[in-house]
């Protein structure tokens, strides 16, 4: 492994004034202003003469964002980031040669150098598999679906720059041509994808400390794009009269796409707040203080019901002014909350569909609503299911959870990797939610099985469902609160938290 | 195929000549069947503002001078002249009702004209600047006027010149081509941008910026495609869809300086080429872009002219391209050289 590179003393000093809440630009990307005069290690590669190369273009349009760009080849060592606010890796660099070379750097990283995902550990190491590039020689039919692209989220920064809509763009100006993909880690984001496959993703985004693949951690952002080595000049884009057709420029923004996701590659992450259960039970109380919570169980439950008192009791601690629905009380009784907790003692049946759209946060203690929720698709076992459950399960008992998403408040600074959530092994559910949602952690092992993860106000759920408000899933099986450990509390103070808007 | 090279052979264009004329740098690539011809010269040492062709491509009509010359095709023999009260600024021809129209520089006119003869139909004074520039819409049948000079834009009546609309505009104006839909577009010298015009309301629309192209002058439409070909006077030639505004390609050539650009579907016949962007230029460079689908263009032909670019047209039904060149010296400017050029005859002939 290498060294890893440090951010620039300028870059640490932003972050430690986001943290103590000094700026106001922590949680938002760069404006385009801010670009200027910060530095881009470009690193390309030779192409046969007659070969298309748009490398010289991109460093222009670098520079015309405002850019210094500084041009190495793949065979510089990567001493050469050094002061460096973004590394960007063209497809023209030979990726056997550059190797893992930059996967330790702790400077942001934008890449359309498909082969080198891998490498960087940005997918997994098998070919049509993992990753792959279509071309017009080897895959004429699938080079037309490379100018077709899906917006998979709407929700994140980089959607948000461009307005992206699920929905088809244009990726590349009509000519059929080369473009790459990848298949994120379970901490991957998918913004945009081909053939509304986020397995196919064109554009996929890692946070600083997101899980990429064979349990890597981004050392900073990383960003994967679909270009080839001659078609960035081709990136879609409206100009003159046409721009004045909403359609249109929601339709030709691969150049926007290109724009938005090298200036979040390029802005400082949001900070973090430290692992510290004493702190975000404190930030929480604050936040809770005044608020309606409307906690949803089958009143007088059997198993289950002591733990339902407990969490009733620690968020009635915390301040919130709670209201206590049996599961068969009508939806009307949100009304007026700032809050819903669906008790995992509740039935699914009895539920029928309730809380689904209404216009206040909800948490689901239950995996088995996902699909009710439209947390996730329709298919039990194959978009939501279980572990530990006696006959219902293939899968043994579990207390652990990896956490995938370390930089989301809602991960309650614990570190990417292993928590024990749990004491004992017990009942543990999970589901496959959209790449609108911020998955904060898996099942053990289970990288597609997500236990904890959240929608944002807006976001695309499942069967195409806008979120009203916040949505979250924690799993919290009958009894387990009273078996939580004291991450596990702390997850889901912060699942709480953020749904009540505290945090980013 | 137009006339036959001996009937230039027996005007007096002697076979000599020919040869000299190849030797001296038009040697041709066979990518673009493509060849000089025929040259010969026309009297006057004032450059050539147009060259247009009446209906069947028998007659050329050269625009120089305070003239209008209509030159026999099969013969490059002189038929008529019409003497103009004012040097000519360009000058365009509508085929089928055989009627032309001239801008004339100072006084500033424009005058209507009938071909063979040549009879001067009616004249109407131009107010919004000395003209530059004139383009016939077809499909509209509005004659536009375009004024360097003033950044104007003046719509007339092409039966009647009666002045219908004028758009001021803020840029340095160069060559214009209409889409056949009521769009207008102007190559924009001053901000490196293509000037779009509702033709109707005669409203400026916006622009759609050719980034890169530097001082676009020359502009050519397929009305097809809906693609614009623009010629930038360090010998890019840019691509651009007109439906989103985008240049999808750019192509390198040895233009330079002002250019102007014309676009022809089967410019070789209907066994060649699906269609090509020729360019000239002041430098004395012929350039073509060649179209092998409406998604992929190359450069294709680059060529040596003998002399300086000044004017050039294209008869797409006989597939001729004439083009006046000027001369560097004193004592050739008494004669300005008109080129024939063929397209469509196999490029070994002149190789």
């Amino acid at each position: 492994m290498k060294r890893p590179i440090r951010l620039s003393m300028a870059a640490g000093g932003f972050l430690f004034a986001c943290a103590l809440g000094l700026s106001t630009a922590c949680a938002a990307m760069l404006p385009p202003s801010a670009l200027k005069g910060k530095t881009v290690l470009l690193v390309t590669g030779a192409t046969p003469a007659d070969e298309p190369n748009d490398d010289a273009l991109v460093r222009q349009h670098l520079e015309a964002l405002g850019f210094t760009v500084k041009t190495v080849d793949d065979a510089t060592p990567e001493s050469a980031a050094k002061g460096a606010s973004l590394i960007v890796i063209s497809s023209t660099a030979n990726a056997h040669r550059l190797g893992d070379r930059y996967a330790d750097v702790a400077i942001p990283l934008f890449t359309w150098n498909t082969f080198d995902y891998p490498n960087l550990g940005m997918t997994g190491q098998e070919l049509h598999h993992d990753f792959g590039v279509i071309d017009p020689v080897q895959h004429y039919a699938d080079s037309f679906m490379i100018l077709y692209g899906y917006g998979a989220n709407t929700t994140s920064d980089i959607s948000k720059a461009v307005g992206l809509k699920p929905q088809l763009f244009g990726t590349l100006y009509l000519e059929p041509g080369n473009a790459g993909w990848g298949k994120p880690g379970p901490g991957g984001t998918v913004i945009a994808d081909f053939d509304g496959r986020p397995d196919m993703a064109a554009v996929f985004t890692y946070e600083r400390n997101a899980s990429m693949l064979d349990r890597r951690t981004a050392p900073a952002r990383r960003v994967g794009f679909f270009l080839a080595n001659g078609n960035f000049h081709l990136l879609t884009a409206v100009h003159g009269p046409a721009a004045s057709d909403p359609q249109l420029r929601s339709w030709a923004i691969g150049l926007k796409l290109f724009d938005a996701a090298v200036r979040w590659a390029a802005s400082p992450p949001p900070p973090v707040a430290p692992y510290d259960p004493a702190a975000l039970d404190a930030r929480l109380g604050h936040a809770a203080h005044g608020k309606k919570l409307l906690f949803v169980e089958r009143v007088n439950a059997g198993e289950g019901r002591e733990a339902d008192e407990h969490i009733v009791a620690h968020l009635h601690s915390l301040g919130f002014e709670v209201d206590i629905a049996d599961q068969m009380d009508p939806q009307t009784r949100a009304d007026g909350e700032d809050l819903v907790i669906i008790s995992s003692t509740c039935s699914k049946y009895k539920l029928a569909n309730k809380y689904v759209d209404v216009k206040v946060p909800v948490i689901s203690l239950e995996g088995l609503y996902a699909d009710a929720m439209h947390l996730a698709g329709r298919q039990r076992y194959v978009d939501y299911g279980e572990h530990g459950e006696e006959k219902e399960s293939d899968d043994p008992p579990e207390s652990y959870l990896d956490i995938v998403g370390a930089s989301s408040p809602m991960a309650a600074g614990l570190p990417p990797g292993l928590v024990e959530f749990t004491q004992h092994p017990g009942v543990l559910k999970w589901a496959r939610p959209t790449p609108d949602a911020i998955v904060i952690a898996t099942l053990p092992n289970a990288s597609a099985e997500r236990a904890i993860f959240g929608y944002p106000k807006g976001s695309v759920m499942a069967d195409g469902f806008v979120a009203p408000a916040r949505r979250a899933l924690l799993p919290l099986d009958n009894p387990s609160y009273d078996d939580l450990t004291v991450q596990g509390k702390a997850l889901f103070d912060a699942v709480v938290l953020w749904s009540i808007g505290g945090g980013a | 195929m137009g006339k036959s090279p001996s009937a230039w052979t027996r005007a007096g264009l002697g076979a000599s000549w020919l040869a000299l004329c190849l030797a001296s740098g038009a040697s041709l690539a066979a990518e673009a069947s493509l060849q000089l011809v025929h040259r010969f010269s026309i009297q006057g040492a004032a450059p050539v503002r147009a060259i247009a062709f009446g209906p069947g491509g028998t007659q050329a009509y050269v625009a120089t001078g305070s003239e209008l010359r209509d030159y026999d095709v099969a013969t490059a023999q002189l038929a008529d002249t019409l003497a103009l009260p004012a040097p000519v600024a360009d000058m365009v021809i509508d085929t089928p009702s055989r009627t032309g129209f001239a801008a004339l520089a100072a006084p500033a006119k424009l005058v209507i004209f009938r071909l063979q003869p040549l009879k001067v139909a009616a004249s109407t004074a131009l107010t919004d600047g000395s003209p530059s520039a004139l383009l016939f819409d077809a499909a509209t049948h509005a004659l536009l006027v375009e004024s360097t000079q003033a950044a104007t834009v003046t719509k007339f009546d092409a039966a009647t010149g009666r002045r219908l609309a004028s758009l001021r505009m803020q840029g340095s104006l160069r060559q214009m081509a209409a889409d056949g839909r009521g769009t207008l577009y102007v190559a924009d010298m001053a901000h490196d941008a293509i000037d779009v015009v509702d033709e109707a309301q005669m409203k400026y629309l916006g622009a759609i910026p050719v980034t890169g192209c530097k001082d676009p002058t020359g502009l050519a439409m397929d009305q097809v495609g809906r693609r614009l070909f623009v010629g930038c006077t360090d010998g890019m030639r840019y691509v651009v869809d007109t439906d989103l505004g985008f240049t999808f390609e750019r192509l390198p050539s040895s233009l330079r300086g002002t250019s102007r650009m014309v676009f022809a579907f089967h410019p070789f016949g209907s066994a060649g080429w699906k269609g090509a962007a020729i360019g000239a230029s002041e430098n004395g460079r012929l350039a073509l872009v060649r179209m092998n689908a409406f998604v992929n263009y190359s450069a294709a032909g680059d060529y040596p002219l003998n002399g300086s670019f000044e004017a050039m047209a294209l008869d797409q039904d006989t597939h001729q391209l004439w083009l006046a060149l000027g001369q560097p010296s004193a004592a050739e400017k008494a004669a300005r050289p008109i080129e024939l050029w063929t397209l469509g005859a196999t490029a070994e002939v002149s190789k």
